[in-house]
C-alpha cells in the first residue's frame, strides 16, 4: 500500500478517511487535523493557555506533542497516584520526564497525591474498603465469583458486599 | 514470525497477511497497528518467516498499560 501524497510506502491505513499515508505525511495530517476539530468546535483560541493531563501513555503525550507542534502553550499536568504494583506510577512518570526532556518548551507540573492528602490512592481505597466493608475486585471476576483477600496484586477495586 | 500483544505471543508461519495473521491469533484488525521489526506497517504486508511482530492497541487508557 502507498502513500496517497508520495507514493512512498504507506505506515497507516486509516479506513474510516480512505486514506493511506506515510510517517511524514501522517505527521503533517494528524496535527492538521487536530487544529481543523479545535475551530469547528470551538475548543480554545491560540492565546489561551492549555493544561494537558498525561499519564505516561501514548494517547496523552501524542496530543500534548500535537498541540506543542501546533504552538499553543500546552503544559502538562501529571497526577502521581502513588501505585506501587509493577512500579506503575514511577515508570509512567519516568515515561511524561522523557518526553519533557525531549521536547523544548514543554512544562510538566506533577502533583503528587501522597504528599497533598498525606496517603497514596491506594492507601486510601484500601481504608475505604476496610471501614465500609468492601470487597476486593479481580480481574475477569463476575458476581458470583467472590474470593478473599486485601486488594492487593491484581485488584481492581472494590464494590458492596454481596448479601445472600 | 513472533507476533507479541501485550503479554501475549504466538508462533505463526511467515507467508500470509499481517491482517490475516491477527485474525489468526483473535485479534480485531481495526483494533491494532502492526509493528514489524520495529517499523509501523501496513496491514496488507505479506510477514516473512523471521519478523518480530508488534501489536499495539489504537485505543488505551484506563489504568491499563504504559506503552
Amino acid at each position: 500500500m502507498k502513500c496517497r501524497k508520495c507514493s512512498k510506502p504507506a505506515v497507516i491505513n486509516m479506513r474510516q478517511h480512505k486514506l493511506a499515508l506515510c510517517g511524514e505525511h501522517f505527521l503533517e495530517w494528524i496535527p492538521a487535523q487536530t487544529q481543523r476539530f479545535i475551530e469547528k468546535y470551538e475548543m480554545f483560541g491560540p492565546r489561551d493557555t492549555i493544561l494537558v493531563a498525561v499519564s505516561g501513555g501514548k494517547d496523552s503525550l501524542s496530543l500534548w506533542d500535537v498541540l506543542l507542534r501546533l504552538g499553543y502553550e500546552a503544559q502538562g499536568l501529571y497526577i502521581d497516584l502513588g501505585i506501587s504494583e509493577e512500579g506503575y506510577s514511577s515508570s509512567s512518570l519516568a515515561k511524561v520526564d522523557r518526553f519533557v526532556g525531549k521536547r523544548e518548551g514543554a512544562r510538566l507540573k506533577v502533583v503528587d497525591v501522597k504528599e497533598v492528602y498525606g496517603k497514596s490512592i491506594p492507601q486510601l481505597a484500601r481504608e475505604r474498603a476496610r471501614a465500609e466493608n468492601l470487597l476486593p475486585l479481580w480481574a475477569g471476576e463476575t458476581a458470583h465469583n467472590e474470593r478473599g483477600g486485601s486488594g492487593g496484586r491484581g485488584c481492581l477495586g472494590y464494590r458492596t458486599q454481596l448479601r445472600r | 514470525m513472533r507476533i507479541t500483544y501485550r503479554d501475549k505471543a504466538w508462533e505463526l508461519p511467515g507467508g500470509m497477511t499481517a491482517r490475516d495473521a491477527i485474525k489468526k491469533v483473535g485479534l480485531d484488525p481495526e483494533a491494532v497497528l502492526v509493528v514489524r521489526n520495529d517499523e509501523l506497517v501496513t496491514d496488507d504486508v505479506i510477514l516473512g518467516d523471521e519478523d518480530k511482530v508488534k501489536l499495539i492497541a489504537v485505543i488505551s487508557g484506563g489504568g491499563g498499560e504504559v506503552s
